[in-house]
């Protein structure tokens, strides 16, 4: 049996590696394969020829995807459109797990402290001056802040810190901070505040009522219609 | 065995040395055999306050440099028996000249032969943090109700969290001004306490003789009647488990005829 199967479908081509094909058999087959492929079509000039490449049970990794990108683009207007496998690679998964949970802390972060968390936080401890709690999601306060916030590290804007902070020394916003002690109208105290960045790339604030309009696609994520 | 504890602050100035010397002779009072271990090396100030300097013979980089045996680097204090012990810290080199492990190694062979060893720690927390952390058994954050000395013991807190030794630290509050605390210039001791989250050991007020006995190389504790020297003697209590109330603070309030009075004088 070949390690390399080629198949037509309406958008383009489809190449199958069977996953128990040495990788670099299956490469010198494709090689071979793209060879025979690009001499027998006449292929249109300018017109990219997209392929699909499924890997079943094997997980290929970012170098191994370059290999075969490389070695696709060397035999004319080939493009590779996506890999599919049936698995992923850990690092993957992990990252993927990290982006859509919301972790619980309730710890005291002290000065000199700076705790980095991947996805949504649920904040229950106690920040000090001087103590930093930063993530790459959003960031839901119960606890208390004294010290520095930051949502969408280190430069997702779209990220929004939910709760109280008004005590906080700075809140951040991807790569937008605002001093609170600098602000002319004290923070409002509500526990319903939002903070969010605004299209002119401003930290604002505002309230759960319009968290609607503030940012759609989190409002479909937390179940609203 | 003995109970190694680290005095540190984070901050200095605060009163690690005045501490340390002041608690280690309060509890050598009370009849515990104790060795007071300075680690500012370069900086040393607790054989001043102690008034030991002019006995000093060897110190603790010539111990950790097998130089000289322990015993005859350690400098007895004559007035207090045989209880009151100094390890004096080296002047002629820096906070590196020792490393964590030579400063266990020193503790270890120290804790048999005494009740208590206190470390007295250099401010900062670089290498003489370190090393004086190193070998102790629990530590006393010492601070004063300045925020700037809070928030390094709030830092201190966080270093030996994620560090800890045996026992959790235990924090003290030095330098208090009643009058300043009552008007609320300053955090009260609840706040700082409940901040920190910290277990509190006691509390010093703060007092001129402090000072003035210190550069006569007599600890305030030897005045049992000062209000300083009570706090001290307080801490030294709770440190042997005993179980001692919190000292009240009460601000003199001179009334006016104690004023006329003193015009007097």
């Amino acid at each position: 049996m070949k390690s390399v199967v080629l198949k037509g479908t309406q958008t383009g081509f489809q190449v199958t590696i069977n996953d128990e094909a040495d990788f670099k058999v299956a490469k010198a087959e494709l090689d071979e394969l793209l060879q025979q492929l690009s001499q027998a079509n006449d292929f249109k000039p300018g017109q990219q020829v997209v392929f699909d490449i499924l890997t079943g049970n094997r997980a290929l990794s970012a170098d191994q995807k370059q290999a075969l990108r490389d070695l696709v683009q060397q035999h004319g207007d080939f493009i590779i459109n996506q890999f599919t496998a049936n698995v992923m690679l850990n690092d993957e998964a992990y990252h993927l797990r990290d982006e859509n949970r919301v972790t619980i802390i309730d710890q005291t972060i002290r000065n000199g402290q700076d705790l980095r968390i991947k996805g949504d936080v649920l904040f229950l401890g106690h920040i000090h001056q001087g103590g930093k709690l930063i993530t790459n999601g959003n960031l839901f306060n119960m606890g208390k802040v004294e010290g520095i916030v930051q949502a969408g590290f280190p430069v997702d804007e779209s990220k929004l810190l939910i709760g109280r902070f008004q005590d906080a020394q700075q809140v951040r916003i991807g790569e937008q901070i605002e001093i609170l002690a600098d602000e002319a109208t004290a923070v409002a105290t509500d526990e319903q505040t939002v903070i969010y960045v605004s299209d002119l790339h401003n930290i604002a604030y505002s309230n759960l009522n319009h968290i609607k309009e503030i940012s759609p696609k989190f409002f479909s994520r937390i179940g609203g219609i | 065995m003995g109970e190694a504890i680290v005095i540190t602050s984070g901050k200095g100035g605060v009163g690690k040395t005045t501490t340390s010397a002041n608690v280690g002779t309060a509890l050598a009072l009370m009849g515990k055999k104790v060795c007071l271990m300075d680690l500012d090396i370069g900086l040393r100030n607790l054989d001043v306050v102690l008034g030991l300097d002019n006995r000093i013979m060897y110190d603790i980089v010539d111990v950790a440099n097998e130089q000289v045996p322990l015993f005859k680097a350690l400098v007895k204090d004559k007035r207090f028996d045989d209880n009151l012990y100094l390890l004096p810290a080296a002047q002629n080199t820096d906070k590196t000249a020792l490393s964590e492990e030579q400063v266990k190694e020193i503790v270890a062979e120290l804790k048999p032969k005494f009740d208590f060893v206190l470390i007295d720690c250099p401010a900062g927390i670089e290498q003489g943090f370190l090393n004086s952390v190193a070998g102790a058994d629990s530590a006393i954050i010492v601070t004063t109700p300045e925020i700037s000395a809070v928030r390094d013991a709030d830092r201190i807190v966080g270093l030996l969290e994620k560090h800890p030794l045996q026992e959790a630290p235990k924090l003290i509050i030095n330098r208090i001004r009643p009058n300043m605390m009552t008007s609320g210039d300053v955090m009260d001791i609840d706040e700082i306490t409940h901040h920190l989250g910290v277990e509190l050991l006691g509390i010093v007020i703060d007092d001129d003789s402090v000072i003035a006995t210190s550069n006569h190389g007599e600890p305030i504790v030897l005045d049992p009647n000062n209000q300083a020297s009570q706090g001290y003697r307080n801490i030294a209590r709770r440190l042997v488990g005993e179980t001692v109330p919190l000292m009240q603070i009460k601000e003199s309030h001179a009334g006016l005829w104690t004023r006329i009075k003193q015009i007097f004088k």
